[in-house]
């Protein structure tokens, strides 16, 4: 299974975000070594050759690239991870360093839909509660700190589309219509 | 009123959070003018009908309340108006010098940024010389909105001196800290604030390229920058040739990708250069050596967003406002758990307790409040008897504190201090960018004994290992990351120690 689906799942029962962070931990350093190099979604190559022509080869546009993969086709896999390397003329390991980096990137398309704001001023009007209760329903979320909806939280996010005064409720109802 | 008033709504993310989409839906769409938001969130999704004695508000609207004002021409009589918008004592106290047309125009209307007098300061600027621009923002006492509170106009002046044969201006747009959200009310609601700023900036310190370094949390302010840089650039205001001056500026949108740590700037430059966000050890200062190697501004969207008003009534005049040191306007954004929660801009000096409890109104909730989060997750803990501190860089240092991006988090009786502090820790150690140990590995560590005197496990002990470790982490770490983490930790343990040692504490959350 992949870190993000087992992260996903490993959420589902335990709503703290000190053990899911142990547990990514121990996830990160396992997926090294079981989880063999290729990821396997299908591509076309083709648009991330045009991704990074778009930005002009721009090894400095990199997060721009690795954004509009991402978008694109929902991760960034190996194979475009390699085919990014070729053209903007850098390493691959170079790419994994940037890519493991920041959180917006994955490997493989398994992010959840929902990503739920778990920093301070959504915790003081109840944002733990609320990962409880979606855990309970069985909807995964991406933990996130902060929307900038800070005044009306508990924020969240389906996609673009920002939520405010959320709850269990409205969000599995913003889900369904999504 | 006439039959056909406009209408103005805001397409600010958090009113269309709550439904602004909908309400708009339900209006006469000739009428309809889109703009950002005032900054009466808890008011969202809020109208504003244009009559002869001024604007009146309705809200927090529904659709059905939408379709009904509109049925019925919008009769003042209605449950849900305000009023004439700007007698609310939420606006009538404000000073809005950055926000002078958020929420007032659609912020990508060219015609009514210039005839509100958006091109004001950059013409002047324009009129000037690089000299007499850094001159005046000095003069004016403006200090970095980031966080840190440093002059902008030293930095200005540093970055001017130096010889480069390219300078860069780099708008720290991370805004990452929890209870912020002032950079994105004003990059949605008035982006040409922000770009007049930048292109100021430039002028000042030679410099003709610059990147809006913007979070990827926030995409409607990352699409309203790229339209109003696109439009700005088709009138000729931004480009080649700015206002027929022969003076070039190009502008450029970055988003960032989900890390904190990005917000600090030399982490933000080499996410700009396409790397790893890890911070740089200083010397060199960004300023002589910043973006590429280049003499590089880095510069808060607040800060940059202040200089259009300084370059068009003068230095002077800016700093006349204010409060000891603490020169100008603050945005003050009161989040959390708060009543009234929302953006207003005013003067420093304003306390604590008149912003949470006369604009707040207290808890949301209606409990008693027992905590407020000031600057960030890096900010301080302050009880309840604490709130009379004046909102001045200075003041909030002496009482251990810090008033960093202006964020106000407000937390009721029923949070566990221990947790929060907790808290602090596992959020250092998820987004510390890993470049040295008291950081890394003391955050690590920090979380890892909380949570054990939490369990009730040799509290004691524990608590001093705690102290212990904040005062390695804050004498040993590298950037504000690391060495800041300590301020909440410490401000919940100082003033709430009994959150740490009571059984109550360790029974409360058991679920985690
Ligand atoms: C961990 C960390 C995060 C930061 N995040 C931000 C941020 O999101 N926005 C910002 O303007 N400054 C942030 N800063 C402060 C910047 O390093 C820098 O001081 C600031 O951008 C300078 O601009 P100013 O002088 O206009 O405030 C952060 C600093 C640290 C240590
Ligand atoms: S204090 Fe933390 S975030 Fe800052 S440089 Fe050190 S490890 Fe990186
Ligand atoms: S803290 Fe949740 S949106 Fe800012």
């Amino acid at each position: 299974m992949r870190e993000q689906s087992v992260a996903a799942d490993y959420r589902l029962t335990h709503a703290s975000t000190k053990q899911f962070q142990m547990a990514r931990r121990a996830l990160n350093s396992l997926q090294r070594i079981i989880i063999p190099g290729e990821s396997c979604v299908p591509h076309d190559i083709d648009v991330v050759a045009k991704i990074c022509a778009h930005h002009n080869h721009d090894p400095a546009a990199l997060l721009e690239i690795l954004h509009d993969t991402q978008e694109h086709f929902g991760c960034v896999s190996d194979e475009a991870a390699r085919r990014i390397a070729q053209d903007l003329n850098i390493s691959r390991a170079d790419i994994h360093g940037v890519r493991s980096f920041y959180g917006d990137f994955t490997r493989d398309t398994d992010k959840p839909k929902l990503k739920l704001c778990r920093a301070e001023a959504c915790q003081a009007v109840g944002s733990e509660e609320l990962a409880r209760r979606l855990s309970a329903r069985g909807i995964a979320s991406e933990t996130i700190y902060c929307l900038g909806n800070c005044a009306l939280g508990p924020a969240a996010m389906i996609g673009k589309r920002l939520i405010g005064r959320a709850s269990a409720e409205l969000l599995e109802a913003e889900l369904a219509d999504d | 009123m006439t039959d056909t008033p406009r209408l103005f709504l805001p397409r600010d993310a958090a009113a269309l959070s709550v439904g602004a989409d909908g309400v708009a839906a339900a209006l006469p769409q000739d009428q309809l003018v889109r703009t950002g938001s005032r900054g009466m969130l808890w008011l969202e999704p809020l109208l504003e009908v244009d009559t002869p004695d001024g604007r009146i508000g309705f809200g927090p609207l529904c659709v059905t309340d939408a379709k009904r004002l509109a049925e019925t021409g919008f009769p003042k009589d209605h449950a849900t108006c305000l009023g004439k918008v700007e007698n609310l004592p939420w606006m009538k106290i404000q000073r809005r010098i950055i926000f002078e047309r958020c929420g007032v125009i659609d912020p990508l209307d060219l015609d009514a940024f210039k005839a509100s007098g958006g091109l004001d300061g950059l013409r002047a600027a324009l009129a000037s010389n690089a000299a007499d621009i850094v001159e005046t923002v000095t003069r004016s006492g403006l200090r970095g909105r980031g966080g840190a509170g440093f002059p902008a106009g030293i930095k200005w002046k540093t970055a001017s001196e130096a010889q480069a044969d390219q300078k860069y201006i780099c708008c720290n747009a991370d805004e990452g800290d929890s209870g912020t959200f002032a950079d994105r009310m004003l990059m949605e609601g008035d982006p040409g604030q922000l770009i007049a700023g930048m292109i100021i900036a430039g002028l000042a310190v030679g410099a003709t390229k610059g990147f809006i370094y913007c979070r990827s949390e926030y995409p409607h302010a990352i699409a309203t920058l790229k339209a109003a840089i696109a439009s700005w650039e088709g009138r000729g205001w931004l480009g080649a040739d700015i206002l027929g001056s022969g003076k070039a500026f190009e502008l450029e949108v970055r988003r960032g990708a989900g890390s904190y740590v990005c917000g600090e700037e030399s982490a933000m430059l080499e996410s700009l250069e396409g790397k790893r966000g890890q911070v740089r050890v200083k010397p060199p200062i960004p300023a002589l050596s910043g973006l590429f190697g280049k003499p590089t501004i880095v510069n808060n969207v607040l800060t940059l967003a202040s200089v259009p008003w300084i370059l068009e009534h003068g230095g002077e005049a800016y700093a006349e406002i204010g409060h000891e040191r603490s020169r100008g306007t603050q945005a003050y954004q009161l989040a959390g758990n708060i009543r009234r929660g929302g953006m207003l801009e005013a003067d420093f000096g304003i306390s604590l307790r008149e912003l949470i409890e006369d604009f707040g109104g207290g808890t949301l909730s209606g409990r008693p409040l027992k905590a407020v989060q000031v600057g960030g997750p890096l900010g301080a803990y302050i009880p309840a008897d604490g709130l009379d501190l004046p909102m001045d860089y200075e003041a909030f240092a002496a009482a251990g504190a810090m008033l960093g991006h202006g964020g106000i988090v407000v937390f009721d009786d029923t949070v566990d201090m221990a947790r929060q502090a907790e808290f602090a820790m596992e959020f250092c150690a998820e987004e510390s960018c890993g470049k040295c140990t008291p950081c890394r590995i003391g955050s690590m560590r920090g979380a890892e004994t909380i949570s054990k005197i939490r369990d009730g496990e040799n509290v004691e002990a524990n608590l001093e290992l705690v102290e212990d470790l904040c005062t390695i982490m804050t004498d040993g770490s590298l950037c504000a990351m690391g060495g800041l983490t300590p301020m909440p930790v410490m401000s919940a343990l100082r003033h709430f120690r009994e959150d740490f040692t009571s059984s109550d504490a360790k029974l409360k959350d058991t679920v985690d």
